[in-house]
C-alpha cells in the first residue's frame, strides 16, 4: 500500500467549516460505516447517516463525492472518509460498481476537456472574417473606452486631488464607462481609487501613482502595434480582455514540474466565490498562480488544491511577457503531502526577481514568492519588518502577524507571500515542513 | 508628513492653479524632458506611472541589524495535532468551558499549546480563561506575551501590590471593591475588616450587605464588634447578613442569647414529644435579633420559629434532647408548626451541613400533604437543602430521583443543581434514560433540558457512551438542534480525554 496522500491536518483544512470538520472527525471512525476500502486510485465507504450514504474520493486529486443532500463542500461524510484515508484505516479492496462508474465518469469529463482543448488548438475559427471583424470592432471599443479615461484622469490632476472626496459616485461612474467600453480589469482598478482619498498622509502620492500607471496602460494600448506579441498579451489583460482556455492552451508556454501547493486564499462575493492559488514548482521554482471561480451556492471549483500538498502536473501559463496565471493542463500523478524543501528565494533576490518582472512587463503590481531563512519581527515603532541572513529587510503588509511571530519565535522559517515593491503581504509559512495559512487577520 | 514631492504637490494643487512643475531629477525628470511636446497634464501621469513603476522595481532594501531575540527553548512537548484541531474549533466557537478543561487536561498532561494557536488564547477575552492557559503557554507563549501591550497582562506575574489593593478599596467601583475585600480577607481578615470599619458609616446599604457578606471567609470572633454595627443596621438586609454571621459564631452574645430563647420555646418530653411554647413577652434585645413583626402573608409564630431555628447548629438538638433527626422531624410533624419548624431548621443546614438531617428533612416534606404544604414551597425548601448538601450527597439525590426513587425536588431542578462534574453512575443512567424516551412528558423535558450541563459535566467514563449518535423520535424532534450541540461537545471533549491521558 502506498503512502497515504495526505495528513489528518490537511484533511481537516479542507473543511468548508469547523463544524463540518467536527462532524466529519465524528465520522472518522469504522463504526461509522460499513463496507469501507480503497485501491490506488480510489477510497470508498457508505456511512450510516440518517439515510446510507455512498462516499468515494478520486486519490488522484482528492476530489469526492457523496449522495448526502448537503450544500457543503466537502460534506461531512467525505471529510470522515478523508479523515480514515489519512490515518492509513481502509482495507484494499475492489472498488464496488458505484465507485467504478463515478470514476469513469469523471474520466469521460477529463477526455471531454481535453478533446475541447485539442479542437481549439488544431481547429480553424469557423469565420475567420467575422472574428477579426469582432476582434476589430471590440478594439475600437475599448480604444474609445481609454481615450475617454484619459482625459477624465488630466482632468483630476487639472483640478487637483486637494477637492477629492472618497467614495463619490464619481468613481463608479468612470468605472462604469470603462465596463461599457468592454475594459473591465481597468474599470475595477478604478473602483478601488474610491477609497484612496484621506485613507492615510500619504494618499495623493499613492492616487497619482496609481494614476500614472492607469495613464502607461492608456499610452500603450494606443501603441499596441508597436509592442512585442507577450507584452501585447499582457495589456489585453490588464484591460480585461480574457483568453478562452483553449486559447491559453493552444498559445501559452508550457511547463512540467512537481506543484507544490502554497497558499490559498478564496474571496466570497455576492454571487461568486474566486480562488486564488499559489503554486511553486519544486524543480523549476516557478511561481503559477490559478484562478478558479465558482458561481452559486454550493458551487464547487472545478479542480481541488490542498494546501501543503504537491502533484506532478503540466501547467500552461497565460501567454506574457513575465508569465504569471496559469492552469493545470494534465495531471501527471498523484497528490501527496509535501515535506521537502522548496526552492526559494533571498530578500534581494525577491527585488532583483521583480525588477526583472517590471522590466518586461511594466504593467505586473506584484509578484509572489517563497522566501528561505526569514525572520519576523516589530520594531520600536510598533513597525513589522521580515529579516533574512544578510540583515536586509522589508515590511511586512497586513495578515496573522503575531501568528508568523508566534510560529517563528525568533527563529527563521520560509514565508510564501506577494510583493508589491513596498511591502510584503504574507500568505502562508512552513515550519518543519508543516503548511500554515496566514491570511486574513490582524 | 514628509514634505511632497514636486509631482505631487501639482497634483495636489491642480494644474490649472499651478502651472509651472519645479526642477525634477530622476527617472520622472527624464520622463518629462522626454515629453516635452505632449501637454503638461499627460506629461505628469505619465511621469508619475514612469515613477512608480521604476521605485517598485529598483526599491533599496532596509538593512536592520540583528537583535537576537529569540524565544528560549521549549521543555514541555506540543500537544498532538488532534487535540489542536479541537483546540481551534473551541477557540472558533469560543466553547469557554470546555476551553478551560482542556487547558486543564494540557497542563496535566504536561503538554503545551502550538505555536499557532498563542495569539488567539493570549487574546482570549475572558480572564480567568487566559489564567487557566498560563501553565500551558510554554516559553514560546511567555515570550511572545511580553512582545504585545495588550496581552503583557498574562506575562506578568499575578502577584497583587497590597498598596494598590488599597487603592482600588478607596477607590473602584463598588464590584471592583468587593472583589478586592474579599480577596483581602482570605490573606488577611483583620486588616481587610479594618478597611470595612473605616469606611462603615459612609457606605450605601445594598453595598454595606455585600461588603459584609465578605466577612464569611475568615470568620472569627473578633468580627464581632463590626457584626454588632450590621446587626443594630437600619437596613433589613444588613441585618440579616449580620444575624447569619453571628450565628456562625457560637460564642457571640447574638448566639448565646438565641440560644437560650429557643430551648425556652422548644420542650422535649420523652420519649417523642415536641413542645412548642412562646413567652408572653419577648426580652428587650429580641426585637433587634430578628424576633419582630412578619412580613405579609407569614403567621407571628411561622417567623419567629424560623428566624430562632436558622440560628442553632442542629447538632443542639440531637444533644440536647437526646434524639436523632429523624425522630426529631417526626415529632415536629405532630405538632402544628410542622411546616415553620422544618424550614427554620433546613435554614439551620448553613450552620453546618448534616445530611441525617437534610434526608429526614427532604423525607418529611415527600410525605406531606398539599394542603400542609404547597407543592411550589415544597420544591423551594427541597431545592434550599439541596444547595447546602456536599457535591456527591446532591449527585446521589439526584441519581435517587433520576431512578425514581425518590420525587423531591422535581428531576429538572435536582439535574440542575447537581455541580459538574457529574458522577459516572449519575452520567450513564441519564444517558440511558435519554434513550428511553418517545414521547413529551416533563420528565422529557427535565431530561433533554439538561443536555446543555450534561455536555460539560459527563465525566470522561461516560463519553464513549455519549458520542454514540442518539436519533430523537420524532414528537422529540424540537430537542434536535440541542441534541446536535451536545453530540458535538462531547465528542470533542472525548477527543481531549483520548489524546490528552497524562
Amino acid at each position: 500500500m502506498s503512502a497515504p496522500p495526505l495528513t489528518s491536518e490537511q484533511a481537516l483544512a479542507l473543511a468548508p467549516d469547523s463544524s463540518a470538520a467536527a462532524a466529519g472527525q465524528k465520522l472518522a471512525t469504522e463504526r461509522s460505516w460499513q463496507g469501507l476500502g480503497r485501491d490506488a486510485r480510489a477510497a470508498w465507504g457508505e456511512c450510516k447517516g440518517s439515510a446510507l450514504y455512498q462516499v468515494r474520493i478520486d486519490l488522484s486529486d482528492l476530489a469526492t463525492k457523496c449522495t448526502c443532500p448537503s450544500r457543503k463542500f466537502p460534506c461531512k461524510h467525505a471529510l470522515g472518509l478523508l479523515l480514515l484515508v489519512a490515518a492509513e484505516r481502509l482495507p484494499s479492496g475492489q472498488p464496488p460498481a458505484w465507485v467504478e462508474e463515478w470514476l469513469s465518469k469523471r474520466s469521460t469529463t477529463a477526455e471531454r476537456k481535453a478533446k475541447r482543448e485539442a479542437a481549439g488548438e488544431g481547429a480553424a475559427p469557423a469565420d475567420p472574417e467575422a472574428r477579426a471583424k469582432r476582434t476589430a470592432e471590440r478594439h475600437t471599443r475599448v480604444q474609445r473606452g481609454l481615450e475617454a479615461l484619459s482625459l477624465w484622469m488630466e482632468d483630476l490632476v487639472r483640478g487637483g486631488f486637494a477637492g477629492l472626496e472618497a467614495e463619490t459616485a464619481m468613481w463608479n461612474t468612470q468605472a462604469a464607462r470603462l465596463v461599457d467600453a468592454q475594459a473591465p480589469g481597468l474599470a475595477s482598478q478604478v473602483r478601488q481609487l474610491a477609497a484612496l482619498p484621506g485613507s492615510g498622509p500619504d494618499w495623493p502620492r499613492k492616487m497619482l501613482e496609481r494614476l500614472g500607471r492607469l495613464a502607461l496602460v492608456t499610452e500603450a494600448w494606443r501603441k499596441m502595434d508597436q509592442l512585442a506579441p507577450p507584452l501585447a498579451a499582457d495589456l489585453r489583460s490588464v484591460v480585461g480582455i480574457s483568453l478562452r482556455e483553449e486559447e491559453v492552451v493552444a498559445q501559452g508556454e508550457r511547463l512540467e514540474d512537481t506543484w507544490a501547493v502554497v497558499a490559498q486564499e478564496v474571496e466570497d462575493t455576492e454571487r461568486v466565490r474566486a480562488q486564488r492559488t499559489y503554486l511553486l514548482g519544486a524543480t523549476s521554482g516557478r511561481t503559477a498562480l490559478v484562478l478558479q471561480f465558482a458561481a452559486g451556492p454550493g458551487a464547487r471549483f472545478a479542480e481541488s488544491f490542498l494546501p501543503g500538498t504537491a502533484f506532478p502536473a503540466e501547467l500552461v501559463f497565460w501567454p506574457s511577457a513575465a508569465p504569471q496565471r496559469a492552469l493545470v493542463h494534465e495531471r501527471k500523478g498523484d497528490v501527496r503531502p509535501w515535506l521537502e524543501a522548496l526552492p526559494s528565494l533571498t530578500l534581494d533576490g525577491l527585488a532583483q526577481r521583480f525588477a526583472d518582472e517590471l522590466s518586461r512587463q511594466p504593467f505586473r503590481e506584484r509578484t509572489a514568492a517563497l522566501l528561505g531563512a526569514v525572520v519576523p519581527l516589530v520594531d520600536g515603532r510598533r513597525r513589522w519588518w521580515l529579516r533574512d541572513a544578510t540583515g536586509a529587510a522589508v515590511l511586512l503588509g497586513p495578515s496573522d502577524r503575531w501568528r508568523l511571530l508566534a510560529l517563528s519565535g525568533g527563529q527563521p522559517l520560509d514565508v510564501f507571500g506577494e510583493w508589491d515593491g513596498e511591502e510584503f503581504r504574507p500568505l502562508s509559512t512552513r515550519v518543519d515542513g508543516r503548511f500554515l495559512p496566514l491570511g486574513g487577520l490582524s | 508628513m514628509n514634505e511632497l514631492d514636486a509631482l505631487t504637490r501639482l497634483a495636489t494643487l491642480g494644474t490649472s492653479r499651478s502651472p509651472e512643475l519645479g526642477a525634477t531629477a530622476g527617472v520622472e525628470g527624464q520622463v518629462l524632458r522626454a515629453l516635452e511636446d505632449v501637454p503638461l497634464e499627460k506629461r505628469l501621469l505619465l511621469a508619475a506611472g514612469a515613477r512608480s513603476v521604476a521605485r517598485a522595481a529598483g526599491r533599496k532594501l532596509a538593512r536592520l541589524e540583528t537583535r537576537g531575540d529569540v524565544a528560549p527553548t521549549d521543555t514541555l512537548p506540543v500537544c498532538p495535532p488532534r487535540v489542536s484541531a479541537v483546540l481551534t474549533e473551541l477557540l472558533v466557537s469560543n466553547d469557554v468551558e470546555v476551553l478551560r478543561e482542556a487547558f486543564e487536561l494540557l497542563a496535566r498532561a504536561r503538554r503545551r499549546l502550538p505555536p499557532e494557536l498563542l495569539p488567539r488564547v493570549l487574546g482570549l477575552a475572558e480572564r480567568s480563561l487566559r489564567v487557566a492557559a498560563e501553565p500551558v503557554l510554554g516559553e514560546r507563549g511567555q515570550w511572545l506575551a511580553q512582545r504585545n501591550p495588550e496581552w503583557s497582562s498574562v506575562a506578568e506575574a499575578p502577584a497583587a501590590d497590597p498598596a494598590d489593593a488599597e487603592r482600588v478599596w478607596t477607590e473602584g467601583t463598588p464590584e471592583e471593591r468587593r472583589a478586592v475585600l474579599s480577596q483581602a480577607r482570605s490573606t488577611d481578615p483583620a486588616r481587610a475588616r479594618g478597611w470595612l470599619q473605616t469606611t462603615w458609616a459612609q457606605e450605601k446599604a445594598e453595598h454595606r450587605a455585600r461588603f459584609l457578606a465578605c466577612l464569611d471567609v475568615g470568620l472569627s470572633p473578633e468580627d464581632e464588634p463590626l457584626l454588632e454595627l450590621g446587626r443594630k443596621d437600619r437596613a433589613a438586609a444588613v441585618r440579616e447578613v449580620a444575624r447569619y454571621l453571628l450565628a456562625r459564631l457560637p460564642e457571640s452574645a447574638f448566639a448565646r442569647r438565641m440560644l437560650e430563647r429557643a430551648r425556652a420555646v422548644l420542650t422535649w418530653e420523652k420519649p417523642a414529644t415536641l413542645r412548642v411554647r412562646f413567652p408572653d413577652k419577648w426580652d428587650a434585645e429580641a426585637e433587634r435579633d430578628g424576633l419582630d413583626k412578619p412580613p405579609a402573608g407569614i403567621g407571628q409564630s411561622e417567623h419567629w420559629l424560623i428566624r430562632l431555628l436558622e440560628a442553632i447548629p442542629l447538632s443542639t438538638w440531637e444533644t440536647g434532647f437526646e434524639a436523632t433527626p429523624g425522630q426529631l422531624v417526626e415529632a415536629a410533624a405532630r405538632t402544628d408548626h410542622a411546616i415553620a419548624l422544618t424550614e427554620g431548621w433546613a435554614q439551620a443546614l448553613r450552620l453546618g451541613v448534616s445530611s441525617s438531617w437534610a434526608m429526614a428533612l427532604l423525607g418529611f416534606w415527600t410525605r406531606c400533604e398539599s394542603k400542609v404544604l404547597d407543592a411550589e414551597r415544597a420544591q423551594t425548601l427541597a431545592i434550599s437543602v439541596m444547595e447546602q448538601l456536599p457535591p456527591a450527597e446532591r449527585a446521589a439525590r439526584t441519581l435517587r430521583i433520576l431512578r425514581r426513587a425518590e420525587s423531591l425536588p422535581s428531576l429538572d431542578r435536582a439535574l440542575a443543581v447537581t455541580p459538574a462534574p457529574w458522577p459516572a453512575d449519575l452520567g450513564h443512567a441519564w444517558l440511558e434514560s435519554l434513550r428511553e424516551l418517545y414521547d413529551p412528558s416533563t420528565r422529557a423535558t427535565a431530561l433533554l433540558g439538561a443536555l446543555r450541563k450534561a455536555s460539560t459535566a459527563l465525566p470522561p467514563q461516560c463519553l464513549p457512551n455519549a458520542v454514540d449518535p442518539l436519533v430523537l423520535p420524532s414528537p422529540l424532534q424540537r430537542w434536535n438542534a440541542e441534541m446536535h450541540r451536545f453530540q458535538q461537545t462531547v465528542s470533542l471533549r472525548r477527543i481531549l480525554y483520548e489524546e490528552l491521558k497524562p
